[in-house]
């Protein structure tokens, strides 16, 4: 696995995503980038889809990424990273490769353009079963084109198109659980990270690539201007979500579930939502009734959770059990 | 045909004040534009509004390449964008600094008519938290149009049904605080120049552009974020670094510079947007925040060249 050692030798040795970008002060999604690309060994191939990340990092005439790299549109970008990795193998099966050896095809994509607008594409690539890593970088709402509502959204957050005022509350609809509907697609491997923990980013990238075939992973990144936060926070507030069971930690290798670190202490909801701007409206008195919605929904997909972990630990162990 | 071209960071309210400028001009009966540069308008990057207004139709849809006023809302900018490009030098151009006009003909260069305006300090005497407005005011009365009345009723136009009463009052007072500042002036000449007033004026043809599509890679390190910074970057006591690298693994702009070996060497000053994340990062307390002057901001090689 991985050490932050290896990790800046690569980068040293060759930085694939370099400074000098467009993405606001304190943004979480380069930390992810830097975190995913340093974690692997072999040259790889980014395909982005449209957002902050791609807008941000290719200001025309130049761009932030020294891999080759590929953006098509909103929608389809695990299509187009189907179609490169398919002419890989195709070009090397035919030994039409300048250099032959393995890559890794990477895809970059934010809330939107997985949970909302590329999901089809998605759904397709992993249903064939490319050999990709998808990470989504999860900033919970649009906020390229303003901080409007995604699919992704949690409940009660205010964002331009679920606002907080006096005739609305915030966004009313609960998230959408991609990482349960990419596990439905029975790929070897899904999991969930946070930008507040490297070591476990690094080590599920590294598990996902050593996979053969898709692997999805599913990254909560702050964003200080849609979450409404100092930049400084960003960590300790990716931290948070992890600590209060909001993001837990966990992974899914060949659909069996395993909890990859679990919280010392679980903290109250509260710990998370006070902190950011967009759920301030809950702690006005007269939406407490609401507030108090949040903490059971948390608690109880933690409960659900740990007993589909604890379920698939024990067929595991059974499965390694010898035969009376 | 009058055009403005406002040069601001994310945040600092170029576009609010295009459009609050557009409103006072089209109250005044012209014909009126304001748009922003689209773009990745992070808070902090360098960004541009325009403006353009006359007594016609306005055919012209580009972004101003010729303008015949700059207006400049953050002196760090002097350094950082070529900010009197295509500026004609029979026109104007107006600075929110603390720096004299001729310090700021040194630094940028140019021969025409250059307007100071202290505005960061007229809007905290106002009461308001943004310069933009301020530096509204100076230009009305540098260029002797539009009346001051009429830039205030453009502001309740524009801001009216965003700004609560209070703050729009501020916002008034804000005005008339920048309208105070400067001496007066007169219009900019329209016509000063005879000179071919199509709508391509100053615009490349399509033949002379770079070829889009495929561009150089990593070539983002050379645009300068340093100057994205508001007054504080992050310093480093080596002392008590025990190279642990979490700032590096946690610095959103590669700014943490680690030698060969991967040992914790400094920062890239003209990368650090100023975030603190590294400080907030390390261990042993080993990074804090110094202030500096936003005039001493290294990262000032001019963007986008
Ligand atoms: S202040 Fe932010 S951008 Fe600057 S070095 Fe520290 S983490 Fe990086
Ligand atoms: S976080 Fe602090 S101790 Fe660790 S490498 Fe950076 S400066 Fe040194």
């Amino acid at each position: 696995m991985p050490s932050l050692k290896t990790m800046a030798r690569r980068e040293r040795r060759q930085s694939r995503f370099q400074g000098g970008h467009s993405l606001c002060r304190g943004c979480g999604v380069p930390i992810a980038v830097r975190a995913v690309l340093n974690s692997i060994e072999t040259p790889v191939v980014v395909v982005n889809a449209t957002g902050c990340l791609e807008v941000a990092t290719t200001r025309y005439p130049a761009t932030a990424w020294n891999v080759p790299w590929l953006h098509v549109a909103f929608e389809n970008a695990a299509a187009a990273a189907s179609g490169v990795e398919t002419a890989y193998r195709a070009l090397r099966r035919r030994g039409a490769l300048p250099v032959d050896g393995p890559m890794t095809f990477v895809v970059f994509a934010g809330d939107g353009g997985t949970y909302d607008i590329g999901l089809q594409a998605l759904s397709g690539a992993l249903e064939r079963g490319h050999r990709l890593l998808y990470v989504c970088y999860d900033n919970e709402a649009y906020m390229n084109t303003g901080i409007q509502r995604s699919s992704a959204t949690p409940f009660g957050a205010s964002t331009s198109t679920s606002p907080a005022g006096l005739e609305s509350f915030g966004k009313l609809e609960r998230r959408k659980d991609i990482t349960a509907i990419v596990v439905a697609h029975h790929i070897p491997y899904v999991a969930q990270a946070s930008i507040s923990h490297w070591q476990d980013l690094s080590d599920k990238v590294a598990r996902a690539t050593s996979m053969d075939g898709p692997a999805f992973i599913n990254v909560l990144t702050t964003c200080q201007l849609g979450w409404g936060h100092e930049p400084r926070l960003a960590i300790r507030i990716a931290r948070l979500a992890v600590e209060t069971c909001f993001w837990p930690l966990y992974e899914v290798v060949h659909g069996r579930y395993r909890l990859t670190e679990g919280p010392l202490r679980k903290l109250p909801i509260e710990a998370w939502l006070r902190p950011q701007a967009r759920f301030s409206h809950l702690f006005a008195p007269e939406n407490r009734r609401w507030l108090a919605e949040i903490q059971p929904q948390v608690d109880r997909e933690w409960e659900d959770l740990l007993a589909r972990c604890a379920l698939d630990a024990s067929a595991s162990d059974a499965a390694r059990e010898p035969p009376p | 045909m009058i055009e403005i071209r406002w040069h601001g960071r994310g945040g600092q309210g170029a576009k609010t004040v295009s459009q609050l400028w557009a409103a006072a001009l089209l109250e005044a009966g012209k014909w009126v534009q304001a748009f922003p540069e689209y773009g990745p308008e992070r808070s902090g990057a360098p960004v541009q509004a325009y403006n353009r207004s006359d007594d016609s139709a306005i055919r012209r849809r580009a972004a101003v390449t010729s303008p015949d006023v700059v207006v400049v809302l953050d002196p760090s900018l002097l350094a950082e964008v070529d900010v009197t490009a295509g500026l004609d030098p029979g026109g104007l151009l107006l600075v929110n600094t603390e720096e004299s006009v001729s310090a700021v003909r040194e630094r940028v260069g140019f021969e025409g008519r250059i307007v100071c305006v202290p505005g960061d300090r007229l809007a905290i005497g106002a009461g308001a938290t943004k310069a933009n407005v301020v530096v509204a005011g100076a230009l009305a009365k540098a260029l002797g149009d539009p009346p001051v009345a009429t830039l205030k009723e453009g502001a309740r136009i524009a801001l009216g049904g965003k700004l609560s009463p209070a703050a729009l009052a501020t916002t008034v007072a804000a005005i008339e605080a920048g309208y105070g500042a400067v001496s007066a002036g007169r219009c900019v000449p329209v016509s000063r120049t005879p000179r071919a007033d199509g709508p391509t004026r100053g615009l490349k043809r399509y033949r002379d552009l770079a070829v889009g599509a495929v561009v150089a890679a990593g070539t983002a390190g050379r645009t300068r974020t340093g100057g994205w910074r508001t007054g504080q970057r992050p310093d480093v006591e080596l002392r008590r670094c025990i190279n642990c690298l979490l700032c590096w693994v946690y610095c959103p702009d590669s700014a943490v510079e680690l030698s060969d070996e991967v040992v914790f060497v400094g920062f890239d000053y003209d990368l650090c947007k100023g975030c603190a994340l590294c400080v907030e990062a390390c261990p042993t307390g080993a990074i804090a925040m110094v202030a500096e002057s936003p005039a001493l901001r290294p990262g000032l090689a001019p963007q986008g060249k």
